[in-house]
C-alpha cells in the first residue's frame, strides 16, 4: 500500500453503518423454521448413521456366517472324501476328485509308485506334476475344499 | 442463532426487501446445516456466510424482479438504500463501482480484515486492498465524502 494511504476518520464507519443498519425485526415463527429444520436435519442424519451402523453390522454378520457354514460344510466333504481317495486309487475313474487325489499322486510320485493307468490324469501317457496340478485345478473347479 | 442478526442485516443490504431478507437469512442457515456433519471452517463463519448470503439474496432479487415483469441486469447491488433526504455520503458511495462499494462495506460496517473479505469473496488479500484503496482514494476526492479523510 501507498503511504498516501487514504485513511477515513471514525466517523465514516458511523455514518456508513446508520446507513446500512438495518432495523430488521426476525419473527420468532422464522426462528422456529430454522430451529425445526436443524432438528430435522440432524435427526436425519442420526439415524442415516444408524441405519450406516446397522448395515455395516448386517454385512459382518453376513460375512461371519458365510465363513462359518463355507468351514462347516468343508468339514463333512474332506471327511467323506477322505476314505473316497483311499477306497479308489484310480483318480481317472472318480467322477469327482478333490485336493487330497492330488496330493496322494504327489505322494506316489515322489515314492517311485505312480501307475500311468491310474494316476495319468490329464492322458499324456506320464505321471508328473501335470497330473498333479491338472487334478488340483479339477478339484477348484469342483469346488472342492482345499 | 448468534450470527442471525448479521445475516439478517447482510441479507436486507443486498436484497432491500424485508421479505426476501428473511428468506435469504432461512435459506442461508439451511445451507449451512447442509454442509453438516462434516463441515469444517477455515476461517471466521462469517467469510461462509456472505458469499452465501450474496448468492442467495441476488437470486431472490432476481426472482422479485422477474415476478415484477423487469428482467433487466441487476445493477447497483449494494447501492445506498433508497432515503427521503439522501446523504451526500450516499452519494459519494452510488458513484462507486459495485465491486469498490462491495469491500468498503465489508471493512467498515462489517468490520472484516482484508484477509476475511478476501477470504469472503474469493480474491487475493492483495487485490482487496487494491480495491479498498482506490475506493477510499475516490471517496476522499468526491467533495461529497471528503469532509471523512484526515
Amino acid at each position: 500500500m501507498a503511504d498516501d494511504e487514504p485513511q477515513p476518520d471514525a466517523q465514516f464507519g458511523e455514518a456508513l453503518r446508520a446507513m446500512y443498519r438495518a432495523d430488521l425485526r426476525v419473527p420468532s415463527r422464522v426462528d422456529d423454521a430454522v430451529m425445526n429444520r436443524a432438528r430435522a436435519h440432524f435427526a436425519r442424519n442420526r439415524r442415516g448413521s444408524r441405519s450406516l451402523v446397522l448395515r455395516i453390522g448386517a454385512l459382518v454378520t453376513s460375512a461371519a456366517a458365510i465363513i462359518a457354514i463355507g468351514i462347516f460344510l468343508a468339514k463333512p466333504q474332506a471327511e467323506n472324501r477322505a476314505p473316497t481317495v483311499a477306497r479308489v486309487p484310480d483318480v481317472k475313474t472318480q467322477g469327482e476328485v478333490d485336493i487330497t487325489d492330488a496330493l496322494r499322486v504327489a505322494q506316489n510320485i515322489r515314492a517311485g509308485t505312480s501307475d500311468p493307468k491310474r494316476d495319468d490324469f490329464n492322458h499324456d501317457g506320464s505321471v508328473d506334476q501335470g497330473d498333479i496340478d491338472a487334478i488340483a485345478m479339477a478339484a477348484v473347479r469342483q469346488g472342492g475344499p482345499q | 442463532m448468534r450470527y442471525r442478526d448479521r445475516v439478517a442485516s447482510l441479507a436486507f443490504r443486498f436484497t432491500r426487501h424485508h421479505q426476501d431478507a428473511l428468506d435469504v437469512m432461512q435459506e442461508t442457515f439451511t445451507y449451512l446445516l447442509r454442509k453438516f456433519p462434516g463441515f469444517l471452517l477455515t476461517s471466521s463463519l462469517m467469510t461462509f456466510f456472505y458469499p452465501a448470503v450474496k448468492n442467495l439474496s441476488i437470486a431472490a432479487r432476481r426472482k422479485r424482479q422477474r415476478a415484477t415483469g423487469g428482467d433487466q441486469e441487476l445493477d447497483n447491488l449494494l447501492a445506498p438504500p433508497d432515503s427521503s433526504a439522501p446523504s451526500e455520503l450516499a452519494e459519494a458511495l452510488s458513484r462507486l463501482s459495485d465491486s469498490h462499494r462491495e469491500v468498503v462495506l465489508m471493512r467498515y460496517v462489517d468490520d472484516l480484515t482484508i484477509d476475511e473479505i478476501a477470504a469472503a469473496l474469493s480474491i487475493p488479500p492483495g487485490t482487496v486492498k487494491s480495491r479498498l484503496h482506490h475506493a477510499l482514494r475516490l471517496l476522499r476526492g468526491d467533495p461529497a465524502a471528503r469532509r471523512y479523510f484526515l
